[in-house]
């Protein structure tokens, strides 16, 4: 017997995605997944990013991890909610890890959440964790090759930081020509070339979140 | 390894259409793949075949069809197909408008054979 499905593979994964949209809409929470290789450079630019706004806006993290508590570790450091999830060998995190973190997080007290995803360049594209916005880190030693090689993750993020660009005199790495190749994969791509090390280019990034907090929270909380 | 997520996917699929159609044993999932979402058909095979070892699922093939990138080209209509797995681009080279993605992105199941 033949029996016709056409069903979603990941369907039960975007309705516990879709669930957790609504929720943080309700609350007004920005939600960013932020998703690099490891390395790239996603704690060091969130510890920057809190230390910028912590006094503007409240801030709250879900770090994932496939082992340790290390990144939180960091995290926690600067007085920000932070919740820990071990994804045991799973290489991304997915809508029920981020579900199970909630009774951790007061939801009535967070305006932006950042979701620290595992370090991969394709499995964390595929999964939708109740975000607004996926971002992504790029950091120059990775080679300016990366948007052709790994599309998926440039094609569904809305903004990427191009990290280390403190690095570029040391490098043979094209600034442009990752433009250019990640603005192929996708038009609307948001871009900014950073330093976390020296701060360089990271205002832009700053304003943006502010900007999309603000947006999403329009009619909101005003 | 988003493969293994997938591969828990389909056997939740599977399990829901055995006992729909109520099915002693399944032979065959058919399954459509795009090549935008980085499946590695190997992979998922490995993942499917260890989480069905030993059960009554063991002996189902999985029957992979990979769904080539077909795009459309918002502003002049033009229709591209990338025919080369990593070459994803999604500007018109004749006009530059922007391409809208209109296969490739498939994860499905499609079809289930079993008595």
């Amino acid at each position: 017997m033949k029996v016709p499905v056409i069903k979603r593979i990941l369907d039960a994964q975007e309705r516990i995605a879709a669930e957790l949209k609504q929720l943080f809409d309700e609350k007004g929470i920005l939600v960013i997944n932020l998703m690099s290789s490891p390395g790239a450079g996603k704690t060091s630019i969130l510890e920057k990013t809190i230390e910028a706004l912590k006094d503007k806006l409240r801030l709250a993290v879900i770090e994932g991890d496939v082992q340790t508590s290390l990144d939180a570790e960091r995290i926690a450091r600067y007085g920000i909610l932070t919740v820990q999830i071990n994804t045991y060998g799973a290489c991304h995190i997915d809508g029920n890890m981020v579900k199970e973190a909630l009774p951790d997080l007061n939801l009535d007290e967070i305006d932006i959440l950042f979701v620290e995803n595992v370090g991969n360049l394709v499995c964390p594209a595929e999964f939708k964790v109740g975000e607004d916005y996926k971002v992504m880190i790029l950091s120059v030693p990775e080679g300016d090759d990366k948007p052709a090689k790994y599309p998926l993750m440039f094609r569904e993020s809305s903004v990427l930081l191009i990290n280390k660009i403190d690095l570029l005199p040391f490098l043979e790495c094209d600034l442009e020509k990752i433009n250019k190749e990640a603005l192929k994969v996708n038009p609307h791509l948001k871009n900014f070339p950073v330093s976390a090390k020296t701060g360089e280019g990271l205002e832009g990034w700053y304003d943006w979140l502010i900007e999309a907090f603000k947006a999403k929270n329009h009619e909101k909380k005003n | 390894m988003h493969e293994l997520a997938i591969a828990e996917g389909i056997l939740a699929i599977v399990q829901d259409q055995i006992e729909t159609y109520k099915l002693k044993h399944v032979s065959c999932v058919k399954l459509k793949i795009g090549l935008l979402t980085a499946v590695v058909p190997e992979a998922l095979n490995f993942c499917f075949d260890s989480l069905v070892k030993d059960t009554p699922l063991e002996k189902t093939n999985l029957k992979i069809e990979l769904v080539p990138v077909k795009a459309r080209c918002k502003n002049c209509g033009r229709e591209f197909r990338h025919k080369k797995r990593m070459d994803f681009f999604f500007l018109c080279p004749i006009c530059g408008g922007e391409l809208e993605i209109i296969t490739g992105k498939e994860l499905l199941v499609e079809e289930i054979e079993g008595e």
